[in-house]
Parts: C-alpha cells; structure tokens; sequence
C-alpha cells in the first residue's frame, strides 16, 4: 500500500496545491453533495457524512474526486480529501446534522496540514540544498594533473550549509600548470551559484591567455565578475598560482586570499600574502605576480578561511599561528598525508564543535627532480 | 553584537561592539541600505569595539562602501582594533577603506574637508 501511494503521488506542487484547494473550498465542496473524508497515518479518522463510515474506509483512490496525500520524507503520512457523493450508493446529505462534523474536519486539516506542509516545503528545501552541495563538489576537479616531480593534492571539506569554496587546475603540458583556490562571501546557494561561476571564469582565462600570468588571470575574472558581484552585494578572495617544471619556480598573484602557506624544506612555514583587494570590491585592481623557489621537498598549502577559522566549544580559534605549525610538523609526509593529518588536527582543536565553514585545501610538494 | 546608530557634527556614525560575523550582519547591511544621505556628508563605522571579522562582516562592509560611494557619501572605518585589523592586511582591503585611528579623527577630517 505504501508503494502504491508514493507511486501515485509523487507531484509535491500537485499535493501543495490541492492541500490549499481544500482549506479554502471544503465548505463549498460540502455543501454540493460531495464527501468528505480525513485520513491520518493511514487511518480513515474522520468522514463525512458519518453514515458512509464502512464505505469510504474501503474506498479506492479511483473514487476520489480531490485528494491530498501529505509527504515528509517521501513518506505518505497522512491525506485529506473530498469524495464524489454520486459514487456511493445512498449517500445522505443532511448539511445542518452533519455541521460538527465538518468542523471538525476543517479543525484536524488547520491543525496538521499546514504545519505538515511547511515541514515538507522545508524538507524539499534541504533536499534541494543538499543537491546542491552535491553538485558543487562535483564540479571541483577530482583528478589531479599528472606534472612531473610534482605530488599534487586537493581537497574541499564541505561544512553543513552549501559554501562559496572552489579550486581548479589547468594543465598546458606534464611540465606545467595554473592552479587556483578561491572563496566566495557569503554561504548558501547564492554562495554556490557565484563558486559556479567563477570557478569556471577563472578555467578559461587560465586556459585561453596566451602566457601563464597568474596577474593576468586574476585581472580578467575580475573583469568578467564584478558587474554580477556588484549587482549581488558578493566578493571572491582568489589566490592564483603557476608552476614551472624547468625553471622549480612557483609564480603567484593572491587577490585577498588566505591562508596560503609556503613551507620550504626544514620550514619555517610563512604566510603569503595578498597585496590586491578581494574580486568584486573595485573596477580595476592592482595586483603583482610573485616568484618563489619551488625545490624538492618544498610544499605549498594553499587553502580556505574554514581551516584557521574552525572554533571550539571555548570560543577559541584555530588560528594562522596553529596552522603555520602544523604545516611546517607535517611537511615530511606526502601530500594526501599533509592533507589528511591537517583536517585532523583541526578537528581535534574543535572537539567535536560544528564546522560552520568548508575547509578546502590545494597542497603541492615537490617530489623528485624533474 | 551591539550596534549603536548617532548622529555627531552632521556624521553618521554607526558604533559596533562584538563579533562581526554572519549572525551580526544583517542589521549592519540594514542599516547601509536605508542609508539615506547628502552627497558629501560622512559614514563613520566604529570598529573600536570589534574583536573578530569574518568574510561575512567584510562582504557587508563592501556592500555599504559601494552604497555609499553611488551616494556620493564617504565611509570612513575607525578604531580598527589588531586582531581585525590583521584581516584588513591579509585581504589588502586596508588598501579599498578610508581608514583612520578614532572617532574624532573621522570626524575632524570631515569638518577641515567642509571648510576647505
């Protein structure tokens, strides 16, 4: 029975609509000769008029003329409705003797139904959110570019609400390749929707420049972008990075982003900072590209605000100090290892507390020559 | 957190206390967008009492930077204590803000601007 159920009502706007059909025109829907009935966890609990008791409880959905089944959770839960009177035999009408009747039915629907209603326009909601969130972390690339002497790793931790977290690669051959982290304000769809975007303004200019200028491809996506964030109140802090086999250089531009840590062998871990404004903030920026040794052994965590932001129940802040450490206590290990350990540790910090950011990683290391 | 709305020497000043963050920033965006102001008067927020920001708290700040500016108004950050002020270096937005030390600061700058 309850396959058939789901079978048969699977439309949530149909269900909306007829729910709120029936709140409004019950009366009238009575008071034309039709019966009526309420169904609760699969039990007839009222019905009118009360003489067709036996029958409605055996009636089949093909006799309805209205019904409403009430889903949460793809479960049919309960169901209110109104039955054409002309299909049961001997139908009584008597309006006035059968009135408390009514009201009590119209009592029962205002009493479950909306409430019922709104918990499951909630609970498609999350569905919708959780979709989301699915969708989002399948476009964040999950293979990495085969670049030789490079070991290569990412990694995005989505927090309970959809972010705004992203990163992308773009390889132009096995010696080099642009790779990018960024994170966008706010949380929740209109967060994910802009990651969407900007993830992939930030792959074209990367693919379709004609150097590898990570100045330059910063400079573009803030062209691309900043009429949409302006428009909608957002901002995305992007950090940019190419890296060069040949010449074991890392060039960068950071536009606002943090944290991002380079930890050359033996440490200590620093900082890189940013020296342009976050994209969507002003029509034209300024921003530098930067050179770094990139040797062997030598590792690049460039991550997302979730990771030194993550709180534990004191109040208390993972901070840069922390993580800077606990790059530089990790650097020995291979990059999946950094990344792993990283999160670990992060959560140990919080105890358990809820992770209101996502935590999204991209760690290079420097394997062997190249 | 607390925030507290006056009005000094033709100034509007907006005083905020506490953590800036995604729970505290809707009055604050409120705020900007029932700004309703002269062209050339003055927006002061006072960050004094600020210990954190977040990217949220940051995005509002943007968003009232942005009103302002169609307005022709100017906002002006004060008091920025280190902790946020750290914030403001790493994302270079100390570069994007009018930025200065205290409230009479803001204020006094404004006044030598009208009369010059």
């Amino acid at each position: 029975m309850q396959e058939k159920e789901r079978a048969n009502y699977p439309l949530a706007e149909e269900v909306k609509a007829h729910s709120y059909q029936i709140s409004i025109q019950a009366a009238a829907w009575l008071a034309t000769g039709y019966r009526a009935f309420g169904i609760w966890d699969k039990e007839l609990i009222a019905c009118w008029p009360a003489s067709a008791w036996q029958e409605m409880s055996q009636m089949q959905d093909a006799d309805l003329t209205l019904h409403a089944p009430i889903i949460v959770d793809e479960q049919v839960i309960g169901k209110v409705g109104v039955l054409n009177g002309s299909k049961i035999a001997g139908g009584d009408m008597r309006l006035d003797a059968e009135a408390d009747l009514i009201s009590q039915m119209l009592t029962m629907k205002a009493g479950f139904e909306r409430p019922l209603i709104d918990l499951f326009a909630q609970a498609r909601l999350k569905t919708e959110l959780d979709m989301a969130a699915r969708i989002q972390l399948q476009l964040l690339p999950q293979q990495f570019p085969q670049i030789q002497g490079l070991d290569i790793y990412a990694h995005c931790n989505p927090a309970e609400q959809v972010g705004g977290d992203f990163y992308d690669f773009s390889a132009y051959n096995d010696r080099s390749f642009a790779f990018a982290i960024g994170d966008i304000s706010g949380k929740g769809l209109p967060a994910a929707l802009f990651m969407a975007m900007a993830r992939i303004v930030t792959h074209t200019a990367a693919r379709s420049l004609p150097a590898i200028d990570p100045k330059a491809i910063l400079l573009r996506v803030n062209e691309d972008l900043y009429e949409d964030f302006t428009e909608a109140g957002m901002f995305a802090t992007i950090f940019v990075g190419c890296y060069n086999a040949p010449s074991a250089q890392i060039s960068y531009a950071n536009a606002g982003h943090s944290p991002v840590i380079y930890c050359p062998e033996g440490g200590p871990a620093v900082l890189l900072e940013a020296d342009a404004p976050m994209l969507g903030v002003l029509p034209g920026i300024i921003c530098t590209n930067h050179t770094l040794p990139f040797h062997i052994n030598d590792v690049l965590v460039a991550g997302t605000d979730g990771l030194n932001e993550s709180f534990n129940a004191d109040g208390e802040m993972f901070g840069y100090e922390r993580l800077l450490r606990a790059v530089e206590r990790l650097a020995h290990l291979p990059s999946h290892q950094i990344g792993g350990e990283l999160l670990k540790t992060i959560q140990q910090f919080a105890r358990g507390y809820i992770q209101s950011d996502d935590q999204t990683f991209i760690i290079l290391k420097r394997s062997t020559s190249s | 957190m607390e925030m507290i709305n006056k009005q000094i020497e033709g100034a509007t000043v907006l005083q905020l206390t506490g953590r800036f963050d995604a729970y505290a920033a809707p009055p604050v965006e409120e705020f900007f967008q029932k700004l309703n102001l002269d062209p050339a008067s003055r927006v002061i927020i006072n960050l004094s009492q600020v210990d954190f920001i977040d990217s949220t708290g940051l995005a509002t700040l943007i968003i009232g930077m942005k009103r302002c500016r169609q307005q022709q108004v100017e906002l002006v950050l004060c008091g920025i204590q280190q902790p946020v002020h750290i914030i403001f270096e790493l994302t270079r937005l100390e570069t994007v803000f009018t930025i200065v030390n205290t409230e009479e600061d803001a204020i006094a700058q404004m006044q030598m601007q009208q009369k010059g």
